[in-house]
């Protein structure tokens, strides 16, 4: 119950930019919103970039900074709509980084274990002045903002064509391992709506 | 040496990544990955044997080399003794057999890769989760094998209640979850410290309400995650719809989690088990599970749930044994642990083979099929004579230690509970073999279906797994001795031993020390085959040499009408007339369900309520949690 009213305030939040029927309509986004859309987009992942990057010595850190980068997928769809969303955004480029930076986020912690020290030891590699703490942050930002952009993707593209076509087709095995239970959860009650 | 339990874990981990970046182009590949993940995390594990069992070192380990300064631990550690070990060989063991077995079991359905990912995410998390030393390291662990779990859960999500399941578990595990971080905050604004080892050194010197109230969260965080009395629901719809893979997961290797976190919270942490009070809450809880979930498997139609609600009754009996605050009670306790993910995993597999042939897990459907699948059925009898407790089989071995721990404590403390206790755990065992003989009948023997008529064995590659633990579950039950001396022992000394644990890892040079102890009669499992075989003849010959002829005519009985559909037995129903008249009837199938419908009968408010009790409604179940929650935390507040 609680999630179908979730779902439904998520839906309520969007009505500025959609028609009630839940398509996307091009003629009804806002010029504000597009405006708005325009403005924050570049600050948006500015900060989330100066956030992970100074992740190691300030507040703040990869998985904060990550978020913030994500928020461009938020503001690209409330400017422009689900179409652009899809053609902006290449979800299978995303989900493959995400998972090599994930990799080597594994593979920079493995290397204090190669240099005899322990697991994800902090040092500092003299030829290029840069410690490995920076670079796992920015592994984590990456990961994270990859990750979550893709799970945005995901979210809004279902809540676009919920009313047309069944997310959760019982016959088929959808995609639907990749999201989490919870947002799988709010697709289905979307669908019962 | 020292290195080994971090890069166990992040084997699986690095395996579950590589494989989603691989195994979406060629499942081969992908397998490989998996197989060589699991196979790097079970030899690292198995590495470890000789230096911690053997030589009773303890492994400690410090990320990033933070190691503590002045007594105080800043950085987060991994700590491997050997109740860590115990409980990471038991995951390293289950993960590679289930691993192998999705193998075929999954080859048909799609997105595998996805599968394989959560899959290997899963038995990272419960790996790094029992070989920490961080309490909060514990709840991230927690939160992503629940999470992992309930989308496994839901993976066939075509298969009816899939979703449903999930959900439940979801909401019901996420309270789970929230408990166990208010206790690790409770104890952190105390203590200004998340090692497990400093804990260890300062909780028992500190008694004051919050950690009190801490204790009552992180039990009942633990108890969600074992799914002990009121959560039983749960693991029951999970597991009626998730993978035989993943059932053997959760009921293997999730459940595993919370027996260890509660040893640890109870035997390290606080070190409040000696007290009557810690010792009445764990076990009560242990000795309701256990026969609130046996009778509960009386009345399943389902085959996997069914085995669920076994499961948790097991469990219940872990728990119990672990309350009761011996050493002989936490050997036993482990013991069965480790019996339990070989006979409830070899069942659940078992399960998912006959799922994976005749399509069905319905008991009133199914029949006859040990004439289709004659070596399934055998590993099938195999685990339900260890579940049940039979000799020469593992579960024998331990239940009669879980019998000598209860009388011991019995006899010592002179309190009537234990007795009680020991009572209610004979009478759970016979339960659970007369709920097996039910499956045997439904599932294996009777008439076999005509639709079924082209059933045929399981492929080999899914048998290999379960031989593997069937051959585990005969060997535990024929050399106890051998466990108890070179595992259990060791085991059961690092849980009682908390200032080897806390001065280990902080520094200090308190050598672990192997626990002791004695069973109070002499047993050997042979000696029991023996006897029953010579009972078994016994009754073979009498029941040749009886006379031929017709038992004596008897007058049904009426029976009073119930509401219930199960439970209720129409006395003019035609197949319980060899039941009563004794006249020959041509054929009557006697079905699985109805073998012990007296018994039911008799019972029939009793099990009535329970019906009503697991209403399904997920809000009900949060409901129950919620309270037990409540009635937890009262109670510690009063009494410890």
């Amino acid at each position: 119950m609680a999630n179908q009213a979730k779902a439904a305030k998520k839906k309520d939040h969007f009505t500025p930019t959609q028609n009630p029927g839940g398509k996307p309509h091009k003629k009804a986004l806002g010029i504000i919103v597009r405006f708005g859309a325009n403005l924050f987009l570049p600050l948006a992942c500015t900060f989330g970039g100066y956030v992970v990057l100074h992740g190691d010595s300030s507040p703040g850190g990869g998985f904060q900074g990550g978020v913030l980068i994500a928020s461009a997928v938020l503001l690209v769809f409330l400017g422009y709509g689900t179409q652009k969303l899809s053609t902006t955004f290449k979800t299978s480029f995303l989900h493959n980084t995400e998972t090599v930076a994930e990799l080597m986020y594994i593979a920079i912690g493995l290397i204090g274990i190669l240099v005899g020290l322990n697991f994800a030891v902090n040092f500092v590699i003299d030829t290029f002045h840069l410690e490995t703490a920076v670079l796992m942050n920015g592994a984590v930002g990456y990961h994270v903002m990859a990750g979550i952009g893709c799970l945005l993707i995901m979210m809004l593209g279902l809540l676009g064509t919920s009313e047309s076509t069944a997310p959760t087709n019982p016959g088929e095995k959808t995609k639907m391992a990749e999201i989490t239970e919870a947002e799988r959860k709010e697709v289905g009650s979307d669908d019962e709506l | 040496m020292s290195n080994f339990p971090i890069l166990a874990v992040m084997a699986l981990f690095m395996g579950a990544f590589i494989n989603s970046l691989t195994g979406r182009r060629s499942r081969r590949v992908g397998n490989i990955v998996v197989f060589i993940a699991m196979a790097i995390a079970l030899c690292l594990m198995l590495a470890l044997i000789p230096p911690v069992f053997i030589e009773g070192q303890v492994i400690t380990y410090w990320m990033g080399g933070w190691a503590p300064e002045a007594g105080w631990a800043y950085g987060i550690g991994l700590e491997v003794d050997a109740l860590s070990l115990f409980f990471g060989l038991i995951v390293t063991i289950a993960v590679m057999v289930s691993g192998v077995y999705s193998f075929t079991y999954m080859a048909k359905d799609d997105s595998q890769v996805n599968f394989y990912t959560l899959f290997l995410m899963l038995s990272g998390s419960v790996l790094g989760l029992v070989l920490s030393g961080d309490l909060f390291n514990i709840f991230v662990m927690v939160e992503i094998m629940t999470f992992s779990a309930v989308a496994l859960t839901a993976f066939r999500n075509d298969y009816e209640g899939a979703l449903e399941g999930a959900f439940k578990y979801l909401v019901v595990g996420s309270i789970g979850s929230m408990c166990i971080l208010v206790g690790t905050a409770l104890i952190y604004a105390n203590l200004h410290t998340l090692n497990m080892a400093q804990m260890a050194a300062m909780l028992p010197t500190q008694h004051n309400t919050v950690l009190v109230l801490a204790f009552g969260f992180l039990f009942v965080g633990f108890a969600t995650k074992a799914f002990l009395f009121p959560f039983q629901p749960l693991a029951a719809d999970a597991h009626a719809v998730a993978p035989a893979s993943i059932s053997l997961m959760i009921s293997g290797v999730l459940t595993k989690c919370g027996v260890y976190g509660i040893i640890r919270l109870c035997y390290g942490l606080f070190q409040n088990i000696d007290t009557a009070a810690v010792q009445y809450l764990v076990t009560g809880f242990g000795c309701v599970t256990m026969f609130v979930c046996v009778t509960m498997a009386f009345n399943q139609h389902n085959f996997k749930r069914l085995l669920a609600f076994h499961s948790i009754s097991q469990v219940g009996y872990v728990i119990t044994a672990v309350g009761l605050g011996s050493a002989l009670g936490v050997s036993a306790g482990l013991f069965h642990a480790v019996n339990h993910t070989l006979f409830k995993g070899l069942l659940f597999l078992v399960a998912g083979a006959v799922q994976h042939e005749t399509g069905s897990l319905d008991l009133d459907g199914l029949g006859g099929l040990s004439k289709k699948m004659p070596r399934t059925c055998l590993l099938f009898l195999v685990g339900a004579a260890s579940i049940s407790g039979l000799p020469p089989f593992n579960g024998f071995a331990s239940k009669w230690m879980i019998y000598q721990a209860c009388f011991a404590k019995a006899g010592e403390s002179g309190n009537f509970f234990y007795v009680l206790v020991c009572v209610v755990a004979l009478i759970t065992s016979v339960l659970t073999l007369a709920s097996f003989v039910k499956v045997a009948q439904s599932v294996f023997y009777g008439q076999l279906p005509a639709r079924y008529n082209d059933v045929h064995d399981c492929p080999a590659a899914m048998r290999a797994p379960i031989w593997v633990l069937a051959a585990l579950c005969a060997l535990l039950g024929v050399f106890p001795g051998f466990i108890t001396r070179f595992f259990l022992k060791p085991a059961t000394g690092a849980a009682l031993d908390a200032t080897a644990y806390a001065d280990q890892m902080l520094g200090g040079s308190h050598a672990a020390s192997a626990a002791d102890f004695q069973l109070l009669g002499n047993w050997s499992p042979l000696v029991w085959v023996v006897l029953l075989l010579v009972v078994c003849c016994a009754v073979t010959i009498v029941a040749v040499s009886a006379k031929k002829g017709m038992a004596p005519v008897l007058e049904p009985a009426p029976l009073a009408p119930t509401d219930r559909e199960d439970v209720c037995v129409a006395p003019e129903n035609a197949k319980y007339e060899p039941f009563f008249s004794g006249e020959e009837s041509e054929y009557s199938q006697v079905g699985g369900s109805d073998l012990f419908w007296g018994f039911k009968e008799n019972w029939r408010k009793y099990f009535s309520f329970w019906h009503r009790w697991h209403s399904g409604i997920v809000n009900d179940y949060a409901l129950y949690g919620v309270v037990a929650l409540a009635a937890v935390l009262l109670y510690c507040l009063l009494f410890v």
